[in-house]
Order: structure tokens, then sequence, then C-alpha cells
């Protein structure tokens, strides 16, 4: 054991003794550490934040489905669910794309029936709508931001509607910190959504709030029902999203995440391997010099090994530590500058809310782990070529 | 400095870099209590938007709430299956298969879904 913590200690001493291979280490593990911490940081902020939707959202959305797609939902089909055994109430909703000024920003346009409104609300600066003559709405902080709207801005028509055009109002703007998709979100009553979408008999989807322990039971009896279309020939099929099912969905994510992500850092810790073989040893002849000098003091080749292993757990740990408080200072501090754009779609480089995100202690231990294989991986197979070798041609 | 005190520095930088990385993931938070509640009042007033890492409907609705869209909705034009080249899904940090109800219509005698 004795033998074991002093050649720790000289594990310790080489890492101050090769300072610019250290240093060399260092940077090229936080290259490749702190984007992957700041995307799993990122990732699992998200995550966190689509559990509260979930959460907060209604137990079933319940849409029409035409070509296996999803169409709108006609107000026939209000009742009959209504009427269904376990069902609370079942409310209209209108969610559609729309684009407004002259850079054509998209915005998500929402309207809900207004009874349902709350009497007192903290997450908007500003209020709700009442019933006026304009269009009365509810900005996202980014989409105010970015067309310049206040509370109290007028924008002229932007839309055609059978029923004419009307000017709309802003009356209150999203707290930018409630989330990310509030960001170009437009919140309104579900006749002025109706009106804008010039839509008069169908919702994008119903939301059914259900009795506890009567999801299924509700769901499966929505299935069974028919929706006649208005204008459609044929009557439509309900399709049923559970709020299971869509929290399934989220859970999965961190774990069966894929595509470039996964490529990029892959490609990249392949690139760091090769990097930290060329300063650890390959490259390095006085590194090799030392190694035969050890062995010609009497050092064994497990001892060699087990100094170098020490060496890359201590420039591991230091790697991490500071590729962890990187990491939060560019997501917290800097608010995810350039970054959040990356991994997020639709948002600028400087984004105008804050970026959600979660330093847990599993991806940083993954990341750990990633850096301790990289480092290892990059010195171990230099130092036991340079100590099998014998001392007086390692020496050369 | 000498080189048994670098050593000593170097300990003393390690055991301060752990305890600062401990710290801040003890404090590790970008939200409070009261903006998780004002974050809930959002989602309770829009009845639950959002899950996906996209903050809009332009491209993907899928990316942006998969309640709204199951599933990518590049799948269907102007290329049959192309959600493959589909910009939102390229670099998204959170990804998530399409719903598994998207496929799964609700069952028939008479429409050719049962046979």
């Amino acid at each position: 054991m004795a033998i074991a913590l002093e050649i720790g200690r000289t594990a310790l001493a080489t890492v101050v003794l090769h300072k610019l291979r250290s240093l060399v280490t260092i940077a090229c593990l936080l290259t490749v550490l702190v984007p992957f911490l700041t995307g799993l940081g990122l990732s699992k902020g998200l995550e966190r934040e689509a559990e509260l939707s979930v959460r907060e959202g209604a137990d079933l959305y319940v849409t029409a489905r035409q070509f296996d797609r999803n169409v709108p939902i006609p107000f026939a089909a209000i009742q009959p669910i209504q009427a269904i055994p376990g069902v609370d109430d079942a409310i209209p909703r209108i969610v559609g794309g729309i684009v407004l000024g002259k850079d054509n920003a998209s915005a998500v346009l929402v309207g809900m029936p207004r009874e349902k409104f709350p009497t007192s609300i903290q997450c908007i600066d500003g209020e709700l709508s009442r019933d006026s003559r304009f269009n009365e709405l509810v900005v996202g902080a980014d989409l105010a931001r970015r067309l310049n709207l206040k509370v109290g801005s007028v924008i002229p028509p932007f839309y055609r509607s059978d029923d004419g055009e009307r000017i709309s109002k802003v009356v209150g703007i999203f707290a930018s910190d409630v989330g990310i998709w509030q960001a170009n979100v437009i919140f309104t009553t579900f006749e002025t959504a109706a009106h804008i979408m010039n839509q008069h008999v169908v919702a994008t989807d119903l939301l059914v709030y259900c009795r506890p322990g009567y999801q299924e039971q509700v769901a499966e009896s929505i299935q069974s029902l028919t929706l006649s279309a208005p204008h459609a020939p044929q009557p439509l099929r309900p399709h049923v999203v559970a709020r299971d099912e869509v929290a399934s969905l989220f859970r999965g994510g961190l774990t069966h995440r894929e595509g470039i992500f996964n490529l990029h850092f892959t490609l990249a810790f392949a690139v760091a391997i090769l990097v930290l073989l060329v300063t650890s040893g390959l490259g390095l002849p006085e590194r090799r010099r030392e190694i035969a000098i050890l062995k010609a003091t009497g050092w064994q080749t497990d001892q060699i090994l087990l100094r170098s292993t020490v060496e890359c757990l201590v420039l591991a740990t230091i790697g991490i530590c500071i590729a962890v408080i990187l990491s939060f200072v560019w997501l917290r501090w800097l608010n995810g500058y350039w970054i959040a754009s990356v991994f997020l779609a639709g948002v600028d480089t400087a984004p105008r809310f804050p970026v959600p995100f979660t330093l847990t202690p599993v991806p940083v231990l993954l990341a750990f782990l990633i850096g301790l294989t990289v480092a290892l991986t990059g010195t171990l197979y230099s130092s036991w070529r340079s100590a099998i070798a014998a001392p007086m041609d390692a020496m050369r | 400095m000498s080189f048994a005190a670098q050593q000593k520095f170097l300990a003393a930088t390690l055991a301060a870099l752990l305890l600062a990385t401990i710290a801040l993931m003890a404090s590790d938070s970008s939200r409070t209590p009261a903006h998780e509640q004002k974050a809930a009042e959002f989602q309770r007033l829009v009845g639950g938007l959002g899950g996906g890492p996209a903050v809009d409907l332009s491209t993907c609705a899928f990316s942006f709430d998969p309640r709204l869209c199951p599933e990518c909705p590049i799948n269907y034009e102007s290329v049959p299956g192309a959600a493959c080249f589909c910009p939102r899904h390229g670099c998204s940090i959170l990804y998530y298969p399409p719903l598994a109800g998207a496929h799964r219509p609700a069952a028939r005698d008479e429409d050719g879904h049962r046979p």
C-alpha cells in the first residue's frame, strides 16, 4: 500500500514535471468535454421543462386522423366526449403557425376559451385578453423584442379572414423565464384565434381532463367515436394521445439520443486520443527517457503503468472539474451564447430567455469516465511501449 | 517556486477545483421555485405546450411539441420519407421517437385497419 501511495505521489510529480504535456492534455480534454457537458446540461434542462409541460397539461389530447396524419377536430366532437363517464372537461384549443413583421418572424398562435382563463396571473406582464373590439394578444418575450412590441402596441392586420380583418393590440407579454416555448407564442382567446386562422368549426385539438383512474377508459371510449367532419365526405377517426405516452417519450430522450450530436463527439474523442498519443510518448522523447531511467533504477512495468494511470486520473479530474465550471459559466452567466442556437432550433445566437440547463451528477460522471478513457488510451499504450523496451534503447 | 512547493500547489488546486465543482453541481439550478411556479402557470394557461428542442412550428411541429404532430411532418412532403433530412433533427440534443400511437389508429372492423 505504501509503495502504491509513493507511486501515486511520483505521478503527481510527473504532472508538474511535464507542464506543457499536462496543459496540452487538459486543453485537449476541455475541447471535447465542455461542449459535450454543455449539450448534456441543455438536454437535461429541456427534459425537465418538457416534464413540466406534460405534468401541467391535459390528460388526453384528441385530434382527428385522416391519411394517417393529424387533422383539426370538429366542434361536434366536444359534446359526445364531454358525455363520456369520467370526463371532467373537454376544452377546444387552437395552435397554429403564423408569420409576422417585415422579416417574416414565425410565431405560434395559441387560442383558449376565455372562460378558462385564470382570474389572476403572474407569468404575464400586462393582462389577459378582455372583451374588446381589437384582437387582444399576449406575446412571447422573444417575439416581442424581435418585433419591438410593448404592452399597448397596435399591430395592423396581418391575416386574411372571411369576416374581415381587425387591428390587433398587445395586452400582455409573457415573462421570459416561464420556459423556452413561450418565446414565439401569441396567446389569445379561442374566438380571436379562430378568426385569425379563418377557421370557425374546427379546433386543433381537444384537451380532455379526466377524473383520476378514468384516463384509459375514456381514451378507449373516444377511440370508438365517429366524428362527422363538416366538409369531408367520410367520417373522421379520433386520435388520442395520453399524458403517460408523451411523458415516456421525454423520459427515454436522453438515453436514445442520436444523430450528429453523438457522431460529432465520437469523432472528437477519436481525435483527442490521437492528440494525447502524440503528446504523451510517441512524440515525446523526454518521457521515453524518463521511463527508461525508472526501469534502469529498478521500477517494474506494472509500477510504471500504475504511475501513468494515476497521472491520467489527476489530469482527467482537473479536466472534468474545469469543464464543469466552464459549462456552468457558459450556460448560466453567458446564457448559452451561440451553443444554445446550435442545439435549439429557431433560437438566436444570444437567446433572449433564460436557457434551461441542469448539470446533474450522472452526465458529469459520464464525462469524467470519457475523459479518463481518452487520457488512459492516449497514455498507457505509449508508456507500456517504453516500459517493455530495453532501457538502453529507450534512452536513445 | 521549488518543485515540492509546485506539487503542493497542484494538490491544493485539485482540491479547490473538486470543491468548486461539487458546490456548483449542488447549487445547479437554472430555476428557482418562483420560476417553477410561473412556468407551471404558463403551461396550465396554454394546456401544456412544447416539449421538443424547437421554439416555433415553422419547419417541424414534431420538434416543437409531439402532441401537436406525432411525427416529423417532413416525412410526408415534399419527398416521402424525408424525415432524415429534417434540419430540426440533425443537431437535436433531445431526441425522441415518433409517438407510438402515430401508427396505431383506432382499429375498426369496417375500415380495413382490422381485417
